[in-house]
Formats: structure tokens, sequence, C-alpha cells
């Protein structure tokens, strides 16, 4: 599909031609093997009935007597199944930070990170990937997908836009609950602020269920250098609690030193857990975001 | 320490509670919504960790806004320390503006000097040291008043202007004691040559009086007498040099004598130190003009190298003689050939009398006052300076001290057979008496002189004598106030100028300023420097001349030592004296202020 044609197509502001025309050249790459549903693109970790050889294995009862390798057998007088490698498809699923905290920021982190959204879906979607996405914490809007195929681009987007963050709940407990809810392991990209009590625990799930994951911390330019002054008593988005402070220098340098010391620990704990961790600020063109960032940490190439 | 108004503090309860209820209120808030305030609680949650010192941090802030407000409210209560403060003196500064501060030997001039001197006096005054300016010479001027203004006190020495009049300090310092009476520790500064006349002993006493003298006794060569005399046809001028150094080598000086521009003699004349010598000249005799007599080269006194000789008109003074006629009086009067006589037996109207510039009432008594000069010869009228009084039998004439027209005229051998006893009008005075009664009374009405002879000449001996056509002579020139021909005065001296009329007069004086007189008003006393003066009144104009002529004033000798006394300035004299604090708590409340602020601004 040209830029033009998807430009047509999509007749959403989330993509512009230029993007798509770069994201057609991407592809999602994942680190580790995954297990599809279908038969895919994809390498599958498990083995099955591809073209490419993969190993032997001994033969079980109950093992197809279309497998064994008389040859191997002639030798050894054992029963080895050939085994072959099975191309399956892939999931991936982006889980997009529903929390009212998203929907502030100048440009909006809400905005910003559908865009991001649209953008890994379309790879997704363009490379046969079986595309989800989750609202985390959205109390209106629901989950959708799998996707597959650049057909689908319009009604993803379409969600896109029609995604609200409007959501009074914890990340953590939405994490779990896609946790729970999904079954094969695949790509997951989770897009938040992560402006939230810590959710170590969450994001060590993704590793346990061998989620090739990258968390991309989403941060307009405000959250990183507040243009405070004065007396004010803050109100968070999310909790409705106020807080009174006065502003003044030190304040924001105490502010900025929290900001990176929980960036520090989301890494590390991210490290340990298997993930990528990614840091963007709303201010950052969507394609440099490929072009720099998820291309160099790979997960697309 | 005390308090001028302790009554202020009592403001300083309700102000402490209202800034605590301020503090308590605490500041209106703007509401800011942001995604998240985890981090803002974990920032300010440091600071929870530090609770006891921001609680402390707090209450230093209050403490500091109520200690700024103390600090303001005894400002206001005007706190006060006792202290021993230094008083202020009071001086009387006094500045020589005689002739003689005119000499050079002190540069630019003793009086610039002096100024000087004098500025920087008042530029080391104290705070609460106070002056006053008085210019001194023969006329005491008061060119400040007392105070401690240095900018008044320097504008006042400018305005001290030299004059060529005599020195005297009697009436300064006595215008600076008055001044200064009020203060204990008062001091009376005389800046001069010493020129003046010694003070009284009243004057000296009491106050320490101290002299800064300018100049260095330097030599100087005056004319000390310019006089023109016009006697029996002859007009002579005489001129009187001295040398008034008093060591030293002998002067040498080039006299030369202008008339009207014109130089008509020169003389080199050498002075030993202290000699004076006369030089006549001859003059020709029906000369007028100005006669200017200059001694050359210049010393250190200008002023006097030079003066003026104002020669009237050589106009024949008209006399109307009324009376039976009088042959001794008439031969007398023929004596002089500047007179023109006019005898009448009876007088003429009174619009003829303003043509005569004497009119003689011989015997016969005077309907109507004529506008010149009358002399009345046993008669009497109503511009007579006396009246007839009761007739004495002869007694030995005596003249009154100094009286102009005895000059060379003895009376004392007159023989006569009776005289009337003169009443003198206000206005005038005796000039001579017989038996203790008045026997001539002479004044000026009206800018004009009247006389009266109080005998008949013809019932006495006089007409017989040598004298009579000398006592004639004089009281002609008398009544013609004869100086007027050579009109020539001593700085400081009113002049009459006589212009008859009652219209405004301006005097141009030498250095060019002019000076409008009140209508009406002839006297002009402002001779403050030598020179020619002239004046103008409608159509009439005239001259006159200014000369320093004084041996005091050009005797440039130094004739008091210098008394520095300026340690006595400094010397302290200290009394009681509240010292005001305020200025110190305001400043103080300001620090807490700033520091306050500082805090709060490092706050949270």
């Amino acid at each position: 599909m040209t830029p033009e044609a998807g430009r047509k197509v999509i007749g959403s502001t989330l993509l512009d031609a230029e993007l798509i025309q770069t994201l057609e050249r991407l592809r999602l790459v994942s680190r580790r093997r995954l297990p599809g549903q279908l038969a895919g693109d994809r390498k599958s970790p498990r083995r099955g009935s591809g073209v490419e050889f993969a190993d032997f294995r001994e033969y079980a009862p109950g093992d197809d007597f279309r497998r064994v390798d008389w040859n191997l057998y002639a030798r050894s007088e054992k029963l080895f199944l050939k085994l072959f490698s099975l191309d399956e498809d892939r999931t991936l699923s982006i889980l997009i930070d529903c929390t009212r905290s998203m929907d502030t920021g100048d440009p909006s982190k809400e905005l910003y990170a559908r865009k991001l959204a649209a953008a890994l879906g379309y790879v997704g979607l363009a490379g046969m990937d079986r595309v989800k996405l989750y609202p985390l914490g959205a109390e209106q809007s629901r989950p959708i997908g799998p996707l597959r195929g650049r057909a689908h681009t319009h009604r993803m987007l379409k969600w896109l836009d029609d995604l609200k963050c409007d959501g009074r709940g914890e990340l953590g407990a939405a994490i779990q609950t896609f946790l729970a809810s999904e079954k094969t392991p695949g790509v997951a990209i989770l897009l938040s602020d992560f402006l939230e009590e810590e959710v170590w625990t969450e994001l060590r799930g993704f590793g346990v269920r061998r989620f090739d994951t990258t968390a991309v911390q989403v941060l307009s330019p405000e959250d990183v250098r507040p243009v405070l002054t004065g007396d004010l008593r803050l109100l968070d988005s999310e909790s409705e609690q106020s807080l009174d402070v006065s502003i003044t220098a030190s304040l924001i340098r105490d502010y900025q030193k929290a900001l990176s010391r929980l960036q520090a620990n989301l890494r590390d704990e991210c490290l340990r857990s298997g993930l990528s961790f990614l840091t963007v600020q709303t201010d950052m063109a969507i394609m440099d975001i490929f072009g720099r960032m998820l291309r160099g940490r790979g997960t697309v190439s | 320490m005390g308090l001028l108004s302790a009554g202020t503090l009592w403001l300083l309860g309700p102000l402490v509670a209202f800034v605590v209820a301020l503090y308590l209120l605490k500041t209106q808030r703007t509401e800011v919504r942001v995604p998240s305030s985890m981090l803002w609680r974990r920032v300010t949650a440091d600071m929870q960790a530090n609770r006891p010192w921001q609680r402390l941090r707090a209450t230093a802030l209050l403490a500091l806004q109520i200690a700024a407000l103390i600090a303001i409210a005894f400002a206001a209560a005007r706190p006060f320390a006792h202290a021993r403060q230094r008083r202020g003196q009071m001086i009387a500064l006094i500045l020589d503006n005689s002739a003689s501060m005119a000499a050079t030997d002190a540069r630019p001039t003793r009086l610039r000097w002096v100024i000087e001197r004098a500025r920087n006096l008042v530029r080391d005054l104290g705070p609460a040291d106070q002056a006053i300016v008085i210019a001194a010479s023969q006329r005491t001027q008061v060119l400040s008043p007392m105070t401690s203004d240095k900018a008044a006190l320097n504008s006042a020495l400018g305005l001290v202007r030299q004059t060529q009049l005599p020195s005297s300090m009697q009436d300064a310092v006595a215008l600076a004691r008055a001044a200064c009476k009020s203060s204990r520790s008062a001091r009376i500064i005389i800046y001069s040559d010493g020129s003046y006349p010694e003070l009284p002993e009243d004057l000296r006493a009491g106050l320490p009086l101290e002299t800064i003298r300018a100049g260095a006794s330097a030599a100087n060569t005056a004319i000390t007498l310019l006089n023109v005399d016009r006697q029996a046809g002859r007009t002579g001028a005489f001129v009187r040099l001295s040398n008034l150094g008093h060591s030293g080598e002998a002067a040498e000086v080039t006299l030369s004598l202008r008339l009207n521009d014109r130089l008509i003699d020169a003389r080199e004349v050498k002075l030993k130190p202290g000699q004076s010598q006369g030089l006549p000249f001859d003059l020709p005799p029906s000369v007028s003009g100005v006669l200017v007599a200059r001694i050359t080269p210049e010393d250190a006194l200008p002023q006097d190298n030079i003066a003026y000789a104002v020669i009237g008109r050589t106009r024949k003074a008209r006399v109307l003689i009324v009376g039976p006629g009088n042959m001794f009086l008439e031969q007398a009067l023929a004596t002089d050939d500047e007179l023109e006589v006019t005898k009448a037996q009876t007088a003429p109207s009174p619009n003829k009398l303003g043509a005569f510039d004497i009119v003689i009432w011989d015997r016969t008594d005077a309907e109507a006052e004529a506008p010149g000069a009358e002399w009345f010869i046993s008669s009497s009228g109503p511009g007579a300076p006396a009246k007839t009084g009761a007739v004495r039998e002869s007694d030995e004439p005596v003249w009154r001290p100094g009286v102009d027209i005895s000059r060379h005229a003895e009376l004392s051998s007159m023989r006569f057979a009776e005289f009337s006893s003169l009443r003198p009008a206000e206005w005038a005075s005796t000039l001579a008496e017989a038996g203790g009664n008045p026997l001539i009374v002479g004044g000026q009405k009206n800018g004009m002189r009247k006389i009266s002879f109080g005998w008949d000449f013809v019932q006495s001996d006089l007409p017989l004598r040598v004298t009579f056509p000398i006592l004639v002579s004089n009281t002609v020139a008398w009544l013609l106030n004869q100086r007027e021909v050579t009109g020539s005065y001593t700085p400081g001296e009113t002049v009459r100028l006589e212009a008859r009329s009652k219209r405004i007069t301006t005097v141009t004086t030498p250095d060019g300023r002019r000076i409008a007189l009140p209508e009406g008003i002839e006297d002009f006393s402002e001779t403050l420097t030598a020179g020619l003066y002239s004046w103008k009144q409608g159509e009439r104009t005239g001259v006159f001349a200014v000369n320093l002529s004084s041996t005091e004033q050009s005797d440039l000798r130094v004739a008091r030592p210098d008394t520095p006394a300026a340690e006595t300035a400094a010397e302290s004299h200290t009394s009681a004296a509240n010292k005001e604090l305020y200025p110190w708590f305001v400043l103080a409340a300001l620090a807490v202020l700033c520091t306050e602020w500082l805090l709060f601004h490092r706050r949270m």
C-alpha cells in the first residue's frame, strides 16, 4: 500500500503518510522464539510440520509414524522422529495506560501513546502478526484483537481514536488482568507514564510469562521540567487528592531527582525481569522513536 | 535609654496578633492539576522527614516577622540614648572690607585671601556649629544670620564686596557679640589687616577674639590729598604725596596731572619712607572739568594712586543786596571777580529772587523766601535761620568752634553798640555768640544755606577792620557752598546732589552700577568706592569725585599680630543630649525582613 493510498484508507490523524512509508519497511523482532496459534511467518519454538529440519528425538508411543526417520533406523535400529521447525504467527499485544494521568501534558501523553500504538500496531498488521490492543485501566473501552493483516488497519485506528483515558483504576491491577487473560506469550509493548506507585510485581509477571516486553514510559515535557511557581495546591488527576506546596527552585530540583530515581528503578526492575525499558517524551517525533530507539533496542528491524 | 513616644508601643500587641492571625490563615493557593502527585508527595515526604526542623523554620519565619514588627514599633516610639554630645559652637566671621584690604600683597587681594580662609573654616564646621558672616568697614553689614547652613554661609562670603571705606571694627564686633551671646562656646574671628582703630576694652573682654592677619606690611605711596582752590582769580591744584613705607628704599614715582583727559603736568618725585610732600600746580583761571592726579608705577594699593577733582563751571555768582545801601559791603563784594552784584532799595517780586544765587537782606526784612542762599544782616524773613530777639548791649563776640567762616576772620576785637539776640530756627545753629547770646546763626534749608548776622555793620567798626573783607568772602563762599566747585568727597561720605527738583535721580558709580534714588531724595550715600560718580535728574547732570585720601587706609602695615586660635575650634564643648536611636531600629527591621524573605524563598 502506498502512503497516499494508506492515508485515504486510514482517515485518521494518528498516522500520516510519511510515517506509514517508514513503517512499511519495519518488522517486529522478538528476542526469543514465541509460540503462535496459526501458521505464520515467524519461527515457533514448537516443532511441527515445517520444511526446515530442526532436530531428532526418540520415538514414543503415540507419535506419528510418518515422521520416523527410517534411514536412521536402518543404521541404528532405533526409532527416531525427525523434527521440523514450525512456522507460526506471533501475537503483538499493545497495552495502553488509560488512566487519567495520561490525559495531561502538552502534547497530551494519551494522544502520543495512541499515535505510538497506532504505529506499532501498523507494523504488526503489516507483518501479519496477531495484533491485540489493551486499554489498561480504562472504564469504557474494551480490548480489541486479535487483528491480522493491513485490512484491519482501519479498525485498529478507529478503536484508538475512540479510546478515552478516563480510568481511575490502578495500572498494576490492569496488568495482572491482562496477564491472566492472555494465555499465549508474545510481544508485549506497555505504554504508560508509570507515574504511580511501583508496579514491580506486575512487570515481573511479563518475564515469568515469557512475554517479549518493552516498557515505554511516555512523559510530557511538563513531567520532566515542571513549569510551576508560587504557592500551589496540586490536584492528583487520578486520586483527586490535593497537596499544598510552595514551589521553589530547590523543590523543582528535588522533584527532578525523584523522577530520575523512579526511572532508574524502573529500568533496573525491567532489566531483572527481562524487559526492555524506554523513556520517550511527547515532544519527540514518532519516527525518531522507531528510527533510533525501538530499532536500536531490537524491538523492530 | 528612654522612649520619646512610648505610647506607640501599645500598638505592638494588636499588630503582633494581626501578623499571627495572618500566619494562621496561611497563603491562598492556586489549584493546579498534575498527572500524579506521587513524586511531589515523595519530595515533600523527604521534607517531612525533617519535620522538626521544618516546623522550627516556619516558626523562625514567624519569629522574624514579629521581630521586625517589634523593631518598627520601637522605631516609632523614638528611643533615645543619654549621651554627652559635642555642643555646636557659634562663630562670628568678621571680614574687613575696608580700603586697605584691596592691597595686593596677599594674592589676589587681602580681601580675597581672607575670604578663602573663611571658606576653609566654614568647610570644616561641624554639623552642630553655627556661624554668622559680617562685613566690616565704616559700614557694618550682616551678610548671613547665625546658621549652620554651609551653602548659605558660602553664599554670604561671596557677597563680601571690596569698599574704599575706612576701617572700623567696633560695630561689627558689637554685633558679633550680640549674635553669640546665647552660646557658651562662641568665638569671634576677625579677618583683617588690622588697620582698624583699637577696640574698646569692653568689646575685647569675654568672648575669645581671634585675628587672622592678611597681608605683609607692604610699602605704599599714595596721593593723600588733591585740592583745587580758586582765589582772587587764580586757580591752583595742590597734591600731597606720601610714602607710607617705614623702611627700605625711597620711592620714586611720577605724578601726572590730567585735565579733561589732557596731560597738563608731570613731575618726578622721590619720597623717603614716611615722607610726605605737597606739590602745588597752577591751573588756567577759568578752568572747569575733571582733574585727575595719578602716580606711577603701580604699587600694592592701586586705589590710592589716583585722585579726582571736579572743578565747577566759572559762572559768576549773582548777588542781590536789598537795603538802604551799604558802601562797605558793596566794596567788599566788589573785590571778588566771581561775583555779579546787584543792588535794590526794596525787595523785588518773589519770582525775580530766583535769579540770584545769594540775596543779602541788609537791614531790610524779607517778605518772601528766596529760593537760593540768603544773608540776613540785622534783619529777618521767612527763610531766615533765626528770628531777631531782644536788643543786647555790646559784648565780646566769640566764634563757636569749627565754624567755616571764621577762618582768618577775627571778631573778638570788633566794637559795636548793640545787637539783636538771635533765636535760631530748628534747622540752624549758632556760629558765633556774644555774651552767651547768638550773634551769628547759620543753617541749611531745602539745600540752600542761610545765615543771619545779628548786628548792623554800619553801627560797628567791623567794616574798618582788615577782617571785614575776609569775613564777607568767607560768608559768601560758605553760602555758595564752595566745595561744589571742586566736588570731592571721601568714601562713605553722603553727597547732596542738589538737583533742585522732585524727579528721580540716577547715580552711576565708578564701577558702572546705576543707582536710582527715591523720588525727592538727593542725598547719596553709596560712595563706597573711589572714583568718579555721575548723576542725572531729567536734563540736569553732574559729576562728583570720591577719593580714598586716607593715610590710615593707605598705610599697609599689618598692625596686629596674627592670633590664630584654630585649635580652639576643635575644643570640644559637650553637654548632655538625647541621641535618637530610631534609624538603627529601622535598619534592624529592614535586615530582619530581608532575612525572613531569604529564608522564605529557601523554604521547602
